[in-house]
């Protein structure tokens, strides 16, 4: 079990979220969404990432995941992990897609923090597929 | 140094500046310029590893960076990229009179907090903030917001 985490820019999480509930249905688990606009700064982003931690920490940890490597969402994630990683279980995975969303979403409840990160990552590898080369 | 544009983004490195800014001025380099994150390894390490594909990223304090700006030969095409004006105005200080003295300046994303009056609508800007870009124009520096390459610009002197 563990607590997921999407951080992205704009309103992309919240629509991430939403449409993934719309082909998995309604998650088991907690999820919590963040956006970040640029009305506001990086260190606001951080300290809302912390607390999504600090509240992962009976329920198995926090898996983050970020829309894109090097964005904001992505580097305070980092900045979060780098701060909390001695005392909270964390993880930051970047490049968010829906079908990784989904497939995590189905093992949150049944797997630990680390599998769930690595079926993160092995969906959103799996999901990048040239239809051309394989027809 | 080949330096093809200067700009002030409170994010540094993120989605906007690698794609869109990135091709349209065929970067090859961004050297960041800022004390803190230079003091920072960690941070260092995560915006290195952010770099896309064919651009490198270097970070340097402003006194390291300007020694940089003057003794580098390269003709690759650079952004210096900073976080705060006051990094921008303490280089540009430091250039001042010299064949790399700064001649323009983006101030493309500086964020709200206590202190700032929003003048954009990504830019923010507190009084010495204003200040500060005051001293940069009178250096001969000119001072322009654009938040995106299709934005227009805005000169600063809309805004201050």
């Amino acid at each position: 079990m563990f607590n997921v985490l999407l951080v992205t820019h704009g309103k992309l999480s919240e629509e991430f979220l939403t449409t993934a509930c719309m082909i998995y249905g309604r998650p088991a688990g907690n999820v919590v969404t963040l956006g970040f606009s640029s009305r506001q700064t990086q260190e606001d982003l951080l300290l809302r990432i912390k607390d999504c931690v600090y509240a992962a920490a009976d329920e198995g940890g926090c898996l983050i995941l970020c829309d894109i490597l090097g964005g904001s969402p992505f580097l305070m994630a980092a900045k979060a992990y780098q701060e909390l990683k001695s005392q909270f279980l964390v993880e930051v995975v970047s490049g968010l897609n829906l079908g990784m969303l989904i497939e995590v979403l189905s093992c949150q409840e049944d797997m630990s923090l680390l599998q769930g990160k690595q079926v993160a990552i092995n969906a959103a590898k799996h999901s990048i597929f040239d239809l051309a080369d394989r027809l | 140094m080949n330096v093809v544009a200067s700009r002030v983004d409170e994010r540094l490195v993120h989605g906007q500046i690698m794609t869109s800014w990135a091709k349209h001025l065929q970067l090859k380099r961004i050297i960041i310029v800022d004390d803190q994150v230079a003091k920072d390894d960690f941070m260092m390490t995560v915006l290195s590893m952010s770099a896309p594909a064919g651009i490198a990223i270097e970070i340097f304090s402003v006194d390291d960076a300007a020694n940089k700006i003057a003794t580098d030969t390269s003709s690759e095409k650079t952004l210096l990229l900073f976080k705060k004006i006051s990094a921008a105005l303490k280089l540009t200080q430091v250039l001042k009179g010299t064949p790399s003295a700064c001649t323009e300046l983006n101030i493309g994303n500086i964020g709200s907090v206590p202190g700032r009056m929003q003048v954009t609508k990504n830019v923010f800007l507190s009084s010495e903030e204003k200040n500060q870009i005051k001293q940069l124009q009178s250096m001969g520096v000119n001072v322009f917001l654009q938040m995106l390459y299709t934005d227009p610009r805005t000169s600063a002197n809309n805004v201050i």
